[in-house]
């Protein structure tokens, strides 16, 4: 439904999209993650017709973006980031608006409007003005405007940016169920959000593709060790990091800190590929005479991973 | 409907719900009674003629009629909504088309109102229904010219308040430049270009009363050149 090869595009000197290039097919939630900057804005704004690539293709349902930007946009429904409305319309006349332009009109305009209000969960704003509509009622019309028309492909940047818990769960019920029956592409910052909405993740870093793949697939391709914590009841710390050196692919991040009376917490982290690091640890206390109080596995999270992704770890 | 219609709608309901419309009709219909009875003194001159309201008309529309076209485009890029606008699949000349003729609903609506100027006075003088109608055919070339060339200015401004003043200070200079042959010696080939690119001195046959095709020719070119090269900057601006 989506393709896009080694898509580039530079404002002046800066050259904000690198020779990007992903498919998305039909149906299904696509997250475009990556740290401010990293160019999802500009990739999406060019699937939704706003401004054509400098070079390569974009295509959404067989339609190039730089050749046909007209038709293209009859077959992309697109949120921008923050929800842009004219403040003196009502959400009404918003759809109205869109509903017209996309040639709509009668009976079929009205259906249209009363679908797209419901499905993104605006009916009761219709009539409201958008400057006196909160950051999520604003969403929920952004939602429609994109939905209006029943578009095959939706292209949402930042859908859950500013708005609070219960105003995300609600929006990303909604995005997982539209990804059924069309195909969702979504920026996001959030590594979590993408984890729990997205069916594939592309990780955009400084303009280029950092990586693809499941949430499971990013996160597991990502995390170059393990990290296990430990507490451990030993005569002193001097001797737990002493016998830590003979605990083989074992790190020791951060000195051990007390934990009660002769007991100390570590935390230690494991190189990919190693043997299971827990019965490495369990093993390496009963040869050391020490105790092992509590033995804690952590999975490197979403975040972390995208920090090494992306080559920002510790900054 | 048609995606100009559309577009056109989307604008008449932005122009009724707020106040820029209606600050252009109160400000254009009171300064222009106030012209005609105060300044020019219409009753003590004893002529059943419109001329002085007509008169004041390129001024008034070059300090008013930007507060209409600032919104076209640079207020747009300001609230953001302009990103709506262009992702719709409307072209680029539907959405400078829609939005030019909405200002001219606004003007036309205006003008509708000041028409009340010479029904009321009628009934102390003999006008000149042809000349009426020239008048306001020549306001309306007018209005379209200067709004179309609001609309130029404000596709390629960032800022709401920058468009207003750059189209305002372009219609000023293009009302007055016909008027600099008259304080310098200039060659006679300048001085006449100087008097050709003038809208003022274009409107001035109508105020007159004279309908030139000429007039109506530069005005034509006038409005349909700059709402070209507006489309022109909405393309542009995509592919920048």
């Amino acid at each position: 439904m989506i393709e896009v090869r080694d898509l580039r595009k530079s404002y002046g000197e800066f050259e904000a999209v690198r020779g990007v290039s992903f498919d998305a097919g039909p149906g299904g939630v696509v997250g475009i993650l990556g740290p401010n900057g990293a160019g999802k804005t500009t990739i999406l704004r060019i699937l939704a017709g706003y401004h054509g690539p400098t070079s390569g293709t974009a295509r959404v349902a067989g339609i190039d973006a730089a050749e046909d930007s007209r038709e293209l946009k009859r077959r992309v429904g697109y949120l921008p980031e923050n929800a842009p409305l004219y403040p003196e319309l009502t959400a009404e006349e918003h759809l109205a608006f869109a509903a017209e332009a996309r040639g709509l009109r009668g009976p079929a305009k009205a259906r249209a409007i009363r679908e797209a209000a419901e499905r993104a969960g605006a009916a009761e704003a219709r009539a409201i003005p958008a400057e006196r509509l909160s950051k999520g009622w604003r969403q929920r019309v952004g939602l429609a405007l994109a939905l209006l028309g029943d578009p095959p492909v939706l292209v949402l940047d930042e859908p859950t940016a500013g708005l609070d818990p219960n105003q995300i769960r609600q929006t990303r019920q909604l995005i997982r169920d539209l990804g059924r029956d069309r195909t969702v592409l979504l920026s996001t910052h959030i590594l979590g959000e993408a984890e729990a909405l997205c069916s594939e993740i592309l990780v955009l870093f400084r303009g280029a593709l950092a990586g693809k793949g499941s949430p499971r697939e990013i996160s597991e391709g990502l995390a170059s060790r393990d990290r296990l914590e430990a507490v451990i009841k030993a005569p002193g710390a001097p001797e737990v990091e002493a016998a830590l050196a003979r605990l083989a692919g074992a790190g020791l991040e951060g000195p051990p800190s007390p934990e009660g009376v002769g007991a100390w917490r570590v935390r230690l982290g494991f190189p990919a590929g190693a043997a299971d690091p827990a019965e490495s640890v369990s093993d390496w206390a009963a040869s050391e005479g020490f105790k092992l109080l509590e033995l804690k596995k952590e999975r490197l999270s979403m975040e972390e991973a995208f920090a090494r992704l992306t080559g920002e770890e510790g900054e | 409907m048609s995606p100009v219609l559309a577009v056109f709608r989307r604008e008449l309901r932005s122009f009724r719900n707020t106040a820029p419309a209606y600050i252009f009709a109160a400000f254009f219909l009171a300064v222009s009674a106030a012209w005609l009875f105060l300044v020019r003194g219409f009753f003590v001159r004893g002529e059943a003629s419109l001329r002085p309201y007509f008169e004041v008309m390129p001024a008034l529309f070059a300090v008013l009629l930007p507060a209409l076209t600032l919104r076209s485009w640079a207020e747009e890029r300001r609230t953001g909504t302009y990103e709506i606008l262009v992702t719709l699949p409307l072209r680029p000349g539907d959405l400078v088309v829609g939005k030019h003729l909405a200002v001219m609903a606004v003007v036309g609506a205006v003008l509708g109102l000041s028409l009340s100027v010479p029904l009321t006075l009628s009934r102390y003088g003999d006008f000149d229904a042809g000349v009426l109608v020239t008048e306001y055919l020549g306001a309306l070339a007018l209005a379209s010219a200067c709004a179309a060339l609001g609309q130029y200015v404000s596709s390629r401004s960032r800022s709401p308040a920058g468009a207003y003043l750059a189209t305002s200070a372009l219609l000023l200079a293009l009302s007055a430049v016909h008027r600099v042959p008259a304080f310098l010696t200039l060659p006679g080939f300048l001085a006449r270009v100087l008097v050709w690119i003038s809208p003022a001195s274009h409107f001035e046959s109508f105020v007159r009363g004279v309908l030139d095709s000429k007039d109506l020719v530069y005005f034509g070119i006038l409005t349909s050149g700059a709402l070209y090269l507006s489309a022109k900057a909405l393309v542009r601006e995509a592919w920048r």
